[in-house]
């Protein structure tokens, strides 16, 4: 049998509520900064909100986008091209090089373009009628896989298309397929990632079920708390994060930097309950993820959680760490700092673990004071540690529809 | 009624003020004689977009087979006063 091809990450791009190149974003997570905001215009027109904090991106600059591609393209889009050829530079690649078949775009939104959804439902409504309420790129603009498509029509790239809208796992499940697909041998190169744009639909969906956070409007960064006793749900962000995927050997022959390697990948779902997680389907993902990576539990130490600051979620997931790898595991989740991100909140994530292993230093989860009595008793990482033996890092993401992915990083 | 008509001086101004904000482009570079297709880039998509303009403007029901008639601007011009000459000749 063929010896499955390695997969390393040459390029990345992030547009998120704490920077949109990787070194500012890298430099305001260890210096521990919070992407969270008190939104004055929430008050104003609150829709029925509680909650006035999200983790937006202020200031969005796409840059010169030629009108024939931008007239498809929502926030979402933009926000994922602007990321994209971020990371496509700075993998030192060119557009050439990626204009072929062997190279796939695997990208993930929640619901694509929700903002254009809303409008015209609403024109719709009001003119009764759904022929009068659109244009030619209605769709193209709402479509779930609008940040994809218009990834591949932007950038002249005639391979394989992979969209996932998994909501929170979305991006995680993108890299994992561009994962496979390099090691399977079906492309060379990947453009893996997601996208996602604020829409006040999003907080209010997870406010219904009691999952958004409503106490802190009054202290902004002090929420979300994952794993903390205090945590009283998410806090909605939006942004993207784009990564260059490619096999390692022709990596290597182009001399390109190696900001680490993808190792693992698994993802399985509950099959049980919509929202609640499950304990035992999260360690059969873990469990899964490892033995694709032909590790040990005892090899990893650090995971970087899905943990949003839910109380069920949070719970959920220490007690599988702890199931899986015990207690000396340490674990952190990004969300502290960076807000639930929605389809992009995997990619950035794991572009925040690939910093922790370039620097072989692990980020706190901020906002976490005195980990909850409900949560397994765990090594939750309370402030930047310096762990020199850094090497590998689990990434977890779960999503509604009882979606779990997991993926595995090493630090080269 | 007839006060109100547009003369096709007016249509063409319209219709070419139209153009400049869908596509993007100055109004002085749009010449009658410009190739909406091969010089301005307009496709089928903006094809439509167009059609869709001049029904909400002019209350005009354009044929996609009357739009793949065009070449020129003075083309869109001409389609559009004979699509409005017929309307308001019927009201």
């Amino acid at each position: 049998m063929r010896t499955p091809r390695r997969v390393v990450v040459t390029g990345i791009g992030v547009v998120t509520p704490l920077g949109s190149t990787y070194e500012a974003f890298k430099a305001a997570l260890f210096e521990g900064e919070s992407g969270v905001r008190y939104h004055k215009e929430w008050q104003e027109a609150s829709y029925g909100l509680k909650t006035r904090l999200a983790a937006t991106v202020n200031d969005f600059d796409c840059g010169e986008i030629p009108r024939v591609h931008r007239r498809s393209m929502s926030r979402v889009a933009m926000l994922a091209y602007r990321a994209t050829c971020d990371a496509i530079a700075h993998a030192g690649l060119t557009l050439s090089d990626l204009q072929n078949e062997n190279t796939s775009i695997c990208y993930g939104s929640t619901i694509g373009g929700p903002s254009v959804l809303e409008e015209y439902f609403a024109e719709a409504e009001m003119v009764k009628s759904y022929i009068e309420a659109a244009n030619s790129t209605t769709f193209l603009r709402m479509m779930p896989h609008t940040a994809a498509a218009n990834l591949a029509i932007a950038l002249g790239i005639p391979g394989p298309i992979h969209a996932t809208c998994t909501a929170c796992a979305a991006s995680t499940q993108a890299i994992g397929y561009g994962y496979e697909a390099i090691r399977q041998g079906k492309v060379d190169r990947v453009i893996a990632g997601g996208s996602e744009e604020m829409h006040r639909g999003i907080p209010a969906i997870f406010e219904v079920l009691g999952a958004t956070s409503i106490k802190f409007n009054d202290t902004p960064d002090a929420s979300p708390r994952p794993f903390d006793e205090k945590r009283d749900g998410i806090v909605a962000g939006e942004g993207a994060g784009t990564l260059i995927l490619e096999e390692y050997e022709a990596a290597r022959a182009r001399g390109a930097h190696i900001y680490g390697e993808l190792v693992g990948y698994y993802t399985n779902n509950s099959s049980s309950h919509m929202t609640n997680p499950a304990v035992d389907s999260l360690v059969r993902c873990i469990e899964a993820a490892l033995r694709a990576a032909d590790l040990t539990p005892a090899e990893v130490e650090y995971v970087n959680a899905h943990a949003t600051g839910t109380d069920v979620g949070d719970a959920a997931e220490s007690h599988a760490l702890m199931k899986v790898f015990g207690g000396r595991i340490k674990v952190s989740s990004t969300k502290g700092h960076l807000g639930h991100l929605m389809g992009a909140a995997g990619v950035v994530e794991t572009v925040a673990s690939l910093a922790m292993l370039e620097h072989k230093m692990l980020l706190p989860t901020r906002n976490l004071e005195h980990p909850s009595a409900n949560c397994a008793a765990i090594d939750y990482v309370m402030r930047n540690e310096h762990v020199p033996e850094l090497k590998y890092i689990v990434k977890n993401s779960f999503a509604f529809g009882g979606i779990n992915a997991t993926l595995i990083l090493k630090g080269i | 009624m007839m006060e109100n008509r547009l003369s096709h001086e007016q249509i063409a101004d319209q219709v070419r003020q139209m153009i400049a904000e869908q596509m993007e482009i100055n109004e002085h570079e749009l010449t009658p004689e410009v190739k909406i297709f091969e010089t301005l880039g307009m496709d089928s998509l903006d094809a439509i977009d167009l059609a869709i303009a001049c029904k909400r403007k002019f209350g005009l029901e354009l044929k996609e087979s009357d739009m793949r008639e065009v070449r020129t601007l003075a083309d869109i011009y001409s389609m559009v006063q004979k699509g409005y000459d017929n309307k308001t000749a019927t009201h």
